[in-house]
């Protein structure tokens, strides 16, 4: 039994070690934000955060992961609580900065995509507090095993929520 | 009111049922008015009228005591929302009721919305809405004109609240402590391509005097969406669900010789199913069910095909192989005047314009969920462009009554059109597959089966001719396209089965929009 320590809470799960953590999170921990997209690195739709990295949960088999920080979009309220050390949020209250700009610059079309575009966006803004467009642009296309996709073609607004997510998390006044 | 049996709103009936204890609601149905003219109908959906189950739908709109209002579409979402944003836009607007009262969408289930067709162009199919909208205005008017003892004409609406004659009632207040039934006039076919239309004529709002259609209001899905509460439909569970995958021919024609076999001790659960040229796996676990198809996919024969012309061939083989006569070309309505006296023209442009097989490929490949009852009767939960469409498609498919078949649908990826018969991919597959074990069966499609077999828009070749004046200016403009048809919403699972299928697109039978497409040659001209 491997034990994964998914968005603070540490579960023991049955899979087989070979088996690719998106379906671990999906099926048995049911935690669903991570999505299908290809099962091949290539499109970003299943994008977690592996400490501060984010990595792609359909090729990481979850041999690989045993005692290591896994945060989903799921977890991202929770951990911006914890390093702002603000009280643990609340169901229906705020969620993270990032989350809380795609909702005010309303990126999302079909939003299937949107998951791993967060994730990215939060391990980007968290090394990089102040990131030009050409570093936002970098993230979300050279910096990983594949440039995360939209097919709705939402690029333009993800660089809206990307900017906005950055003064939010800097907490300058909009 | 006490007295009021029956009233009649431009055509449409408001009747009292029995006062209710506590609560109280407008409820908009409908009755089924039989086409005027059964040729003009059959030509735009293929088929007659007849497959209505008005006892198990929901209505068009609920206006509850409380002031809040509830919409019913068999419209879907595909991602733009509208249906979140200028359905309740365009409700809102006809009723006279600030957007906020129209708290809740129920979007594209087949057993519970009322009027099905495709999701395919937003304001043609919001003209249904809207007038059911109108109906309910009008029937709240004369609700009022009766409660308050004064003309009809005297009364005026502003933000949900009815005036007139010194008085004044909210919307909820009006419809408190009844069980109020609007019955409209619909006309169509509920599992036709295009579903039910709202006929006859309501009074409709002037857009002179429109203060909601057009302003730009926030989308209320997306906090659900972005902080993970929703279900997405690869999310849906169902108790004693099997995982399922797919072994698709090597190429569109292939059939199958032998299925690969799989090794007990590296698969303990996974079970191989077998139907016709449809080559299929389940099992208990996800990723043993991924293992086994690529297992099976490497041991599994096809036979050779080589009926396509390739790529590289395609532009020779619409211009010269197939023979256009075997169509006859439709022109399409925008044409007019003579293309013909292009070739007088001082000047001459024409050049051939080639559009390859265009993949849609939504991000996420197609999954579904279907749970196939012991008595044969399906519960398919999709992703679906026209869920009714698609029931008529997968009843078809089982030999089975419509009234056996239900669809639900969820948020999915987007798709970007041609799949508006309702299918792009793993539901009639589902379907087959969960009848074969009898247990639910969620069929997701990998990424390759996404880019084999789903939605392609189709190729085209086009000729565009252009007459130009001594002065330069464009007289005459000619279009002239060939291609296959736009679409074919023939379930693939169905295909390879050997099972019945709605059949191939023809100018005859309606499917695949062949009326409004190009899947022959169009021509027309403008001066
Ligand atoms: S599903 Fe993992 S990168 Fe596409
Ligand atoms: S919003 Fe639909 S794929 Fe990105």
């Amino acid at each position: 039994m491997i034990t994964l320590n998914v968005n603070g809470i540490q579960r023991s799960v049955k899979a087989s070690p070979d088996t690719p953590l998106l379906y671990v999170l999906r099926n048995e921990l049911g935690v669903m934000t991570p999505k299908f997209g290809c099962g091949m690195a290539q499109c970003g739709a299943c994008s977690v955060l592996l400490g501060n990295q984010e990595i792609r949960a359909c090729i990481t088999p979850i041999s690989a992961l045993e005692g290591k920080e896994i945060t989903t979009v799921e977890g991202l309220p929770a951990r911006w609580a914890r390093q702002k050390k603000l009280p643990p949020p609340t169901a229906g209250g705020a969620l993270h900065p990032v989350q809380e700009a795609w909702i005010e610059e309303q990126v999302p079309q079909c939003g299937i995509c949107q998951f791993g575009m967060m994730i990215k966006v939060t391990e980007l803004l968290e090394a990089n507090p102040k990131p030009t467009d050409a570093d936002i642009k970098a993230a979300l296309t050279t910096s990983g095993p594949s440039p995360h996709l939209c097919r709705c073609a939402s690029y333009a607004a993800i660089l809206d929520g990307a900017r906005r997510a950055a003064e939010l998390m800097r907490g300058d006044a909009s | 009111m006490s007295a009021m049996d029956s009233l009649s709103i431009h055509g449409a009936q408001l009747s009292r049922r029995e006062v209710l204890q506590a609560g109280g609601a407008l409820i908009v149905s409908f009755s089924l008015v039989p086409a005027a003219s059964p040729a003009a109908d059959s030509a735009s959906t293929g088929r007659s009228s007849g497959s209505l189950d008005a006892a198990r739908l929901g209505s068009w709109i609920e206006i509850r005591d409380d002031n809040s209002i509830l919409l019913r579409t068999g419209k879907c979402d595909f991602g733009q929302s509208s249906i979140y944003t200028a359905y309740r836009q365009i409700v809102a607007e006809e009723l006279g009721v600030p957007v906020e009262h129209i708290t809740t969408v129920v979007a594209g289930d087949t057993d519970s919305t009322p009027d099905g067709g495709g999701t395919f162009g937003l304001l043609r199919g919001a003209q249904s809405l809207r007038k059911a909208a109108a109906y309910s205005r009008e029937a709240m008017l004369g609700l009022a004109a009766r409660k308050f003892g004064v003309a009809r004409e005297s009364l005026s609406i502003r933000d949900g609240v009815i005036s007139g004659g010194g008085q004044s009632a909210t919307f909820g207040k009006l419809v408190v402590d009844a069980d109020l039934r609007l019955t409209i006039p619909v006309r169509g076919d509920l599992t036709s391509f295009f579903g039910l239309q709202v006929i006859g004529d309501p009074p409709l709002k002037p857009s002179s005097a429109y203060t909601i259609v057009g302003q730009s209001i926030k989308n209320p899905i997306l906090r659900p969406k972005i902080s993970g509460e929703t279900v997405w439909v690869g999310d849906v569970k169902l108790p004693g669900m099997l995982h399922g995958r797919v072994v698709h021919p090597a190429t569109l024609g292939s059939t199958l010789v032998s299925a690969g076999k799989l090794n007990r001790p590296r698969f303990p659960t996974a079970k191989v199913v077998v139907i016709g040229n449809l080559v299929g796996v389940v099992a208990e676990d996800e990723w043993e069910a991924v293992r086994a198809a690529q297992a099976l996919a490497a041991g599994t024969k096809w036979s050779d095909w080589k009926g396509l012309p390739t790529h590289g061939k395609l532009p020779e083989h619409l211009s010269r192989k197939v023979n256009w006569d075997e169509l006859p070309a439709t022109k399409s309505p925008a044409s007019k005047g003579d293309a013909a006296a292009g070739s007088k023209a001082s000047r001459r442009h024409e050049a051939s314009y080639f559009f390859p097989y265009m993949k849609h490929a939504p991000i996420s490949p197609t999954v579904s969920l279907a749970d196939v009852k012991s008595d044969g009767s399906v519960v398919l939960h999709t992703h679906s462009q026209n869920p009714q469409f698609l029931r008529r498609g997968i009843a078809t498919m089982m030999g089975k009554p419509l009234s056996d078949v239900v669809v639900r649908t969820y948020p999915g990826s987007g798709h970007y059109g041609r799949s508006n018969g309702g299918n792009a991919g793993s539901e009639d597959e589902a379907v087959l597959l969960s009848r074969a074990v009898g247990r639910p069966v969620r069929v997701q499609w990998m990424r390759a089966d996404d880019m084999q077999w789903s939605t392609s828009s189709s190729t085209m070749l086009s000729t565009i001719r252009i007459g130009l004046a001594a002065d330069g200016n464009i007289e005459t403009y000619e279009a002239e396209h060939r291609g296959p048809p736009m679409q074919d919403d023939r379930l693939i699972g169905a295909v390879l089965a050997g099972l019945p299928d709605i059949g191939a697109p023809t100018p005859g039978n309606g499917n695949g929009l062949q009326r409004l497409s190009l899947g022959s040659r169009t021509g027309g001209s403008t001066t």
